[in-house]
């Protein structure tokens, strides 16, 4: 059965039906919770919160997206609260504005890309990544990771969060050179 | 189109967000400038490396468990 006659069903109050639209979208939700908040815990609290809210708001989706892209909505604005109420941002908007407002005034053109300590089995060069990921502003984290880690095109994006497709653009950009920027750092330190 | 006006499309060229003209004078750049390509490399490395940090994670049992008994407690309300 396809999404839309499950959604349909489940409108309808057949609970088999969400249930199956549970099971299919499930793992994706609970690994978007892993990646939005970097632990199990967090990321339990996410999937219950996400499925919950659905069933809840049910009546009042339209369909005008997919039912998938409407669960990343629900999830994605459940992370953003949670993640600005802990406030374990390292680094605050204007900070980072700051930050890539001076990599526009001058450009770091360090060379790392032959750099010896660059390989994907670096876990050093992972967790330095990941840190710099976790300290992005919330706003900048989560367009972050569902545009280039889930793979979620600019405009879908833009959907999840009602914002503008150049906004969009923006944070992506700015988080792209916070992030090379923190490597460079890291290569600078280790040397050529 | 100079450096700072490359770095400034960057994004836009990755995501292939560039209309026709503009990417063919970004690439004519790229070309001859060998600065602005190892930048594009690097970005495009951390890119890769971001996404090799995450590992797709099971649900564990007890969670799957807890969130099929908090939804049919709804459904009873």
């Amino acid at each position: 059965m396809d999404e839309n006659e499950l959604v349909e069903k489940a409108k309808a109050g057949d609970t088999k039906a969400f249930e199956e639209l549970m099971r299919r979208t499930q793992d994706k939700i609970y690994n978007l919770g892993i990646k939005f908040f970097g632990n199990k815990d967090d990321a339990a609290d996410l999937l219950q919160e996400t499925y919950i809210k659905a069933y809840e708001s049910l009546p009042s989706f339209e369909g005008r997206s997919s039912f998938s892209t409407w669960l990343y909505r629900i999830a994605t604005n459940f992370a953003l609260m949670k993640l600005r109420k802990e406030k374990i941002k390292k680094v605050s908007i204007e900070e980072l504005k700051e930050l890539t407002d001076g990599i526009k005034n001058s450009i770091d053109f360090y060379d790392w890309s032959e750099n010896p300590y660059l390989h994907y089995k670096n876990e050093e060069l992972k967790e330095i990544l990941n840190e710099a990921i976790n300290s992005l502003p919330p706003k900048y984290k989560t367009i972050f990771i569902l545009h280039d880690i889930e793979g979620l095109s600019i405009q879908e994006v833009a959907k999840i969060l009602s914002l503008s497709v150049p906004t969009i653009k923006t944070r992506i950009h700015r988080s792209r050179l916070y992030l090379r920027e923190k490597l460079s750092e890291y290569f600078k330190k280790k040397g050529n | 189109m100079d450096c700072k006006e490359i770095i400034k499309y960057i994004s836009d060229y990755i995501d292939r967000e560039l209309e026709t003209s503009l990417k063919e004078i970004f690439e004519q750049h790229i070309n001859i400038c060998r600065k602005c390509r190892m930048y594009l490399n690097t970005i495009e490395k951390t890119l890769i490396i971001s996404k090799s940090i995450y590992k797709e994670e099971k649900i564990p049992k007890k969670v799957k468990k807890t969130l099929y008994y908090r939804i049919r407690m709804i459904y009873r309300k």
